[in-house]
């Protein structure tokens, strides 16, 4: 089975200005005779090769806490900023190389869609539900026959059972859950093929969030997406999820099938992760706990694990060789100096 | 003091709040306590009235609002009734309030170490010549590294969790009686989050302080919490101690929360969501029970009037006609 997506090696780094050396001759004269600024630019490693893949029909967890560039991740996947370097094959298509600015006229544009966080903020204000999931419809299937367009927004809307009648109100006169609805509607109204979701319940209330998270599954299976799930609710994960991916400043530091990340981690950030989560049963009295704060994503030390410091295991070796990526099962890794594999 | 009276007690409490579309009932015959050293979490969803009632223990409800009944005993003090200038000296130094999302809650352009002393001076003991060294006593007892530079630093240069031990930092420096947690951890990471709780728990056995955790994440008041208050639509509908709620769950709307938050093992097929949304509070014939238009367990008697809370075993009340 060849792979929906296959990112490779995916990096996305930020030139910070205004220190160091500059590209025009002349600061960099300046900046050499009147300033002890030092020779050398601070590049800030947001995504640090990242390679996975997502196969048809696969529901991809994405956790890490924030800061790690998750967000950046889904930014570059869904083509609305650029890479700095590595690949990102969709169906066999390089669409890394695309320009995000010139992306929406390519055919991906419709297959790759995205449910953004929080609905109460990303929906226009001034759209009534109708307009937002008739919008990907004018726009990418080029529909403008008013009667066909209709058509289309009300098979959407019951598809992920959104009453006829507040087809026609306002963002405000809608609660959070139908406004998750309205949203979840927008992404699959042109049937994209991969369905990037971030954080999608976690503005919602526990009695909304398991209608939801519901309807997700079942539009799976109907319309036979693949998923993109990007949450820091480990729990909704481990239920949606038959792979997990975990990042850690901008690396991925493990990645394996849903039940044996939870089960049996084998990096320590995940242990730490799991363990946060408020009454799990799964490590029961043993809690790893963190201290302090993530390092610094601006030049950071190549030749050094990026959790060293943080992490309870951590030893001398870790703070002077990054870690190998050890193969725990055949699709179970952890890059770390202490995994073992079974 | 003795143990067993509550350092905060609200009784029978009824808020109302005047808008331009009707008078919504916020409150309606709130009670509960809470006692030296413990641990309470009041939890439920957006809308249920969590901080509006801890906004109103504090005595800094919104103008708009109203007490319609009830009463507030805070250390001896009746909230309700006591000069505006008593609560100010009340506040801080008796009771303090952690809020959410510390980043907006503190001032962006003041140094912590400033904020900290600004507390320190209006209640507690520090002089001009004092204040720094006890900011930085404050800042080390809640961990945080390197306290002398970060005296000094803005909110914009701490991370997300920093400032949330700022904040607790700042609600603790006069060694309050009472704390009020509302959602201290939303918008932080699981990490940082349980790092956080942890804190707030460790201090405040260590200090034998009163502690209100206000939440809506079941789970994390299923962990820290002694006790817990369920509310609904601006009623208590259960309190029970932790275990015994968990166990056995009275209330129809407890018992559906609980399924309805997802937990480690288990499918999604285990997880149940609850039918319907919190009545509207602004209307004329509110039923005596809220949950009744989303209750499965609805039966004519539920609509008589007069719903009073019943102590089915010892701490362990519901306000329901039809139990499970």
């Amino acid at each position: 089975m060849s792979a929906l997506l296959e990112v490779d090696d995916l990096k996305k780094h930020y030139v910070l200005a205004g220190q160091g050396p500059s590209d025009n001759p002349l600061i960099r004269w300046v900046r050499s005779r009147m300033t002890s600024a030092e020779d050398h630019t601070p590049i800030l490693h947001a995504v640090d090769g990242v390679s996975f893949e997502i196969n048809p029909g696969e529901s991809l967890g994405l956790v890490g806490e924030s800061g790690c560039g998750k967000s950046t991740l889904v930014g570059m996947l869904a083509r609305l900023s650029d890479k700095s370097s590595g690949s990102i094959r969709f169906a066999g298509k390089d669409i890394g190389e695309v320009p995000s600015k010139v992306f929406h006229a390519e055919p991906e544009r419709t297959d790759i869609q995205i449910v953004f966080q929080d609905p109460h903020e990303s929906l226009n204000p001034r759209f009534t539900s109708f307009d937002t999931i008739a919008e990907p419809l004018k726009r990418l299937k080029g529909i403008t026959d008013k009667k066909e367009l209709t058509e289309r927004v009300e098979a959407v809307a019951a598809q992920v059972d959104l009453p006829k009648m507040l087809l026609s109100r306002f963002p405000h006169q809608l609660s959070g859950g139908q406004k998750a609805r309205v949203n979840i509607a927008r992404a699959v109204a042109v049937e994209p093929k991969l369905l990037i979701l971030d954080e999608p319940t976690s503005a919602l209330d526990v009695s909304v969030q398991a209608v939801i998270l519901k309807l997700l599954v079942q539009l799976k299976n109907d319309l036979g997406m693949s998923y993109l799930f990007v949450s820091h609710d480990l729990n909704v994960v481990r239920l949606l999820c038959d792979r997990v991916i975990v990042m850690y400043l901008g690396q991925i530091v493990e990645s394996g099938p849903a039940e044996e990340i939870f089960t049996k981690p084998a990096h320590p950030y995940t242990k730490a992760l799991i363990s946060a989560i408020p009454n799990s049963a799964v490590v029961g009295n043993q809690r790893v706990r963190l201290t302090g704060d993530p390092k610094s994503p601006i030049d950071p030390d190549p030749n050094a694990c990026r959790f060293h410091g943080r992490c309870p295991m951590g030893e001398d070796k870790c703070a002077r060789a990054a870690p190998p990526k050890v193969d725990v099962t055949s699709d179970h890794y952890a890059v770390c100096h202490f995994a073992q594999s079974a | 003091m003795n143990e067993r009276v509550p350092v905060l007690s609200v009784k029978d409490l009824s808020v109302e709040f005047r808008t331009r579309s009707g008078v919504v009932k916020a409150l309606e015959n709130v009670s509960f306590h809470v006692n030296r050293g413990e641990m309470i979490g009041i939890v439920g969803e957006s809308g249920s009235g969590k901080s509006v009632s801890a906004l109103t223990a504090m005595g800094i409800l919104d103008e708009a609002g109203r007490v319609t009944q009830g009463s507030i005993n805070l250390g001896g003090l009746d909230v309700l009734n006591a000069s505006e200038r008593y609560l100010q000296e009340m506040r801080g130094r008796d009771v303090s309030m952690i809020f959410q999302s510390p980043r907006t809650a503190l001032n962006p352009i003041r140094t912590v170490g400033k904020q900290i002393g600004d507390v320190l001076r209006r209640h507690g003991s520090a002089t001009r010549q004092t204040v720094r060294a006890q900011a930085i006593k404050s800042l080390m007892s809640v961990r945080i590294p390197d306290p002398e530079r970060r005296h000094d630093a803005y909110p914009f240069e701490l991370s997300g969790g920093m400032c949330q031990r700022i904040m607790i930092a700042m609600a603790l420096s006069c060694q309050p009686e009472l704390l009020i947690a509302d959602e201290p951890t939303t918008g932080l990471d699981v990490t940082t989050q349980a790092a956080i709780m942890d804190l707030i728990k460790e201090l405040a056995k260590e200090r034998n302080m009163a502690t209100v955790l206000i939440t809506h994440d079941l789970g994390m008041a299923a962990d820290y919490c002694d006790r817990i208050v369920v509310m609904h639509a601006g009623h208590v509908i259960e309190q029970a101690p932790t275990e015994e709620l968990f166990l056995k769950p009275r209330h129809p709307y407890t018992a559906k929360l609980m399924k309805a938050t997802p937990h480690g093992e288990g499918s999604l097929d285990d997880i149940e969501s609850i039918a319907g949304g919190l009545p509207d509070l602004r209307s004329e014939h509110l039923p005596p029970c809220r949950f009744s238009a989303r209750c499965e367990r609805h039966e004519d008697m539920c609509d008589m009037p007069a719903l009073i809370a019943d102590e089915v075993s010892p701490g362990h009340m519901v306000t329901c006609r039809r139990p499970l």
